[in-house]
């Protein structure tokens, strides 16, 4: 049995934290030190990440919460204006919203 | 630039003639050089100056021709047929103003000026790498020699560059940073694409977020995370090309064959090479 099937669905605080850790990983502490990561935060505007530190973290999301959120099939779905302006936020909302569904 | 004194022992005002000047170095910091000059004209001395400073700029053989002869040098480094590659190589503010003066006109250096200082060097690198493509580009096919101010880079609403000028018309670009190098690229009457990135291990995961199993049966045995990379390059390139990125996900596009180091992707061909410990790669 997959373990994260009989997981508690995270709270948005708990989302929020667990996704700044995989920032974290993907670009570097040092980097990170000098930003303010918040909900508002857009990876490629605020955060400054380029396409491979977006599908590394695409990675580790996927890895943890498992196959139940397709979040690349998600990304692809949208407009490169909605890519560029993409937040934090939006993918709370999705993991939210996925969790809630299962 | 500073001079402590000027004495005349002839007059000042009557300069005809060949002089002599010799030159000494009397103190060098990391800012700043000092020297006196002896000047002789038919065996008298006609001039000695003491203490003339000037502010040392981080001059190396690109940053010397540039300031000398703009028009028929640059900075950048053509590191394969028209693939231009320029780096953050310099510390001090007096080189990036010295550069931002040579490279960028009253518009682009306003908004260069409003950027933070990480933010702005990232965006002067790539965007002299691109105007030293335009400007070979230009010599090559029109035999004529342009400033780099004499056309603009510009962006548009999704972020893509693209060059503003009488002369840059029909001529298409591409550009793409990594760490502290970045490379561009310019193309008359068609599209182009390019990428960078640094070489270095990927996971499993993201192995298989990015490729299909039919992509990774492609790849030769040998170097696997270099071809891992050339194959992250090749669709990012690619997703240029056509003028839309990844959208975030890579494996919308499929590469479908591999010969040398060139790889397909439908009817267009990136061609990559290794360069240090980066893969560059661009459409053909």
């Amino acid at each position: 049995m997959d373990a994260i099937t009989t997981q508690q669905p995270l709270s948005s605080e708990q989302i929020f934290n667990l996704l700044k850790t995989f920032i974290t990983e993907v670009i570097g502490e040092e980097f990170v030190e000098d930003l303010d990561i918040s909900r508002e935060s857009s990876f490629t505007r605020d955060l400054e990440m380029d396409s491979i530190e977006i599908v590394s973290f695409s990675e580790k999301v996927k890895s943890h919460f498992g196959e139940h959120i397709d979040f690349t099939g998600w990304l692809s779905g949208m407009d490169l204006d909605q890519l560029i302006n993409l937040k934090l936020d939006d993918i709370i909302k999705y993991i939210e919203s996925c969790q809630s569904s299962k | 630039m500073k001079i402590q004194e000027v004495i005349f022992y002839e007059d000042m005002e009557d300069q005809q003639g060949v002089f002599e000047c010799t030159c000494q170095l009397t103190d060098m910091t990391d800012d700043t050089a000092t020297a006196d000059f002896i000047l002789r004209r038919d065996n008298r001395t006609w001039a000695i100056i003491r203490g003339w400073q000037n502010a040392r700029l981080e001059i190396d053989e690109p940053l010397w021709k540039v300031s000398m002869s703009p028009l028929h040098n640059r900075l950048s480094e053509e590191i394969a047929p028209g693939i231009f590659l320029f780096r953050n190589a310099y510390q001090r503010v007096v080189s990036w103003d010295f550069i931002m003066k040579r490279y960028f006109n009253q518009a682009e250096k306003a908004s260069l000026r409003a950027m933070l200082p990480n933010k702005r060097k990232e965006r002067i690198i790539s965007r002299v790498a691109v105007k030293d493509a335009i400007r070979a580009l230009l010599k090559q096919e029109k035999q004529e020699a342009y400033y780099p101010i004499e056309f603009e880079i510009r962006n548009d609403e999704s972020g893509q560059p693209f060059p503003e000028g009488a002369m840059t018309q029909d001529i298409h670009i591409s550009i793409a940073h990594k760490d502290k190098e970045a490379v561009g690229i310019a193309r008359s009457g068609r599209p182009a694409g390019i990428d960078i990135e640094l070489i270095a291990e990927k996971t499993d995961g993201f192995i298989g977020l990015a490729f299909h199993p039919e992509e990774l049966a492609l790849l030769p045995a040998a170097d696997h995370t270099a071809w891992i990379i050339r194959c992250w390059v090749a669709k990012e390139a690619y997703g240029k090309y056509i003028g839309k990125g990844l959208q975030g996900n890579p494996k919308k596009y499929k590469i479908d064959s591999i010969s040398g180091e060139k790889l397909r992707i439908g009817d267009i061909t990136v061609q990559t090479i290794k360069h240090n410990n980066y893969i560059i790669g661009w459409t053909l």
